[in-house]
């Protein structure tokens, strides 16, 4: 049996390579989360981010053999679950997003199930309430920035990716990403200037 | 010489004393609560900062900002992500596993590498004409008694090639299914022999389907982009 947890990304993709489909599950387990956190920042619906982080998945573990190891495996997954979510966009006019569940909701239980309440458990009751407010404020501020810088400051500073591997993910120059995270900080902050 | 008619030092020294009256722009205030300034740069902010009110609520509502970003949490798909995702993953069997991974080993991964197959590959060729260089330099050898002698060389080769696979053949039971198979055609009616190509077809597009299921459709799954590799 093998202890996946001691394992680096790259020795868990050799073992995949030689057929042990736990070592695929442990790449999903290592991963779902973050790439599905990404994917719903873009796009604001529980479904559809289900859809494409399954999609991105799908691609990648089936070409696990042409997988270069001399690259980061992160930088490769999360390119490709850009490349899912940008060929989506571009197929349909991004709408204006909410919190309160997918824009495609027809009744009150389809918007709840399309939803996210961003939840953190840690601490006090108050410190709960009180960042869950802020988180959900600060979700809804995210979510009216534009998608391209959107997806620079989700990766930046939700997934700490750094910004040389981010403009690889979003296949732009060090630069453009740079301006992205820069002008994206500064919308938020006046769209939060309330909360001060 | 720099742009203001000092080295490149001296500017850079004129830059921070100037810094240090006038307010670093943001992209300098956010690189510093990024901590991503070195040494100097970060002094020059820091002195700055010290003297400066305005900068001091500008860093702290960046360092805020930053603190409720990375305060976000990670969301979770729906239970049974990983099950519906294996679903469509094509896991191979170790054996075909072992054999990518040898055939991967065995492949060339670099342009040098490539390089370096392609010369043991063109050993063979380059010897040959070598060969046939010095034969020709040779008193006595013409290029067409050369020839001659090649072709009947290589002629012979091939006739008893062919001499060894026909006595093979003929002597298999293969050879004998064969003989049988065009005696039952040679009886067989119209009807008969149209049934068995129905069969036959039918037999060929099924292999051909599951081939194409098993082989090639996969791959077409696989137009993803890497950074600078394409799958």
């Amino acid at each position: 049996m093998v202890d996946y947890e001691e394992l680096s990304d790259k020795d868990v993709i050799a073992q995949a390579r030689e057929g042990r489909e736990s070592a695929f599950r442990e790449l999903i387990r290592r991963y779902e989360r973050p790439v599905f956190s990404v994917i719903y920042r873009m796009v604001r619906d529980r479904e559809l981010s289900e859809d494409l982080a399954q999609d991105t998945f799908i691609k990648v573990l089936n070409a696990l053999d042409k997988y270069d190891p001399s690259y980061k495996f992160s930088s490769w997954i999360f390119k490709i679950a850009h490349n899912t979510t940008v060929d989506h966009l571009r197929k349909k006019k991004p709408e204006t997003l909410s919190l309160e569940g997918s824009p495609h909701a027809r009744t009150q239980e389809q918007a709840e199930a399309t939803s996210f309440t961003p939840v953190d458990t840690s601490g006090s009751p108050e410190y709960y309430a009180e960042s869950q407010e802020i988180g959900s404020e600060i979700e809804a501020a995210i979510g009216e920035l534009r998608p391209e810088y959107r997806e620079a400051i989700v990766l930046w500073h939700v997934e700490g990716r750094p910004y040389d591997e981010i403009a690889e993910i979003m296949d732009l120059p060090l630069g453009t990403v740079k301006t992205y995270i820069h002008r994206g900080r500064n919308e938020l902050r006046k769209k939060l200037e309330h909360l001060r | 010489m720099g742009p203001y008619g000092g080295t490149e030092t001296e500017n850079t020294e004129r830059f921070y004393v100037s810094e240090r009256f006038s307010h670093p722009s943001t992209e300098r205030l956010e690189a510093f609560v990024e901590e991503a300034l070195d040494g100097a740069d970060r002094a020059v902010v820091d002195s700055h900062l010290t003297r400066c009110s305005d900068c001091q609520a500008e860093v702290a509502e960046l360092r805020t900002l930053f603190a409720a970003l990375g305060d976000l949490p990670e969301l979770e798909p729906s239970a049974g992500f990983a099950d519906r995702v294996m679903e469509r993953v094509r896991v191979r069997q170790p054996v075909l596993a072992a054999a990518s991974a040898w055939l991967d080993r065995v492949t060339p991964q670099s342009t040098r590498g490539w390089a370096a197959a392609a010369a043991v590959f063109a050993l063979p060729v380059i010897g040959t004409t070598v060969l046939v260089a010095w034969l020709l330099a040779q008193p006595g050898v013409s290029a067409q008694g050369l020839w001659t002698f090649g072709t009947a060389l290589v002629g012979d080769a091939v006739v008893v090639g062919a001499q060894w696979v026909w006595t093979q053949l003929s002597s298999s039971t293969l050879a004998v299914w064969a003989a049988q198979a065009a005696e039952v055609v040679g009886t067989a009616g119209a009807g008969q022999v149209g049934l068995a190509l129905v069969m036959f077809a039918t037999l060929t597009a099924g292999s051909i389907y599951v081939l194409y299921q098993n082989l090639f459709r996969p791959q077409q799954q696989r137009r993803i982009e890497h950074a600078s590799y394409v799958i």
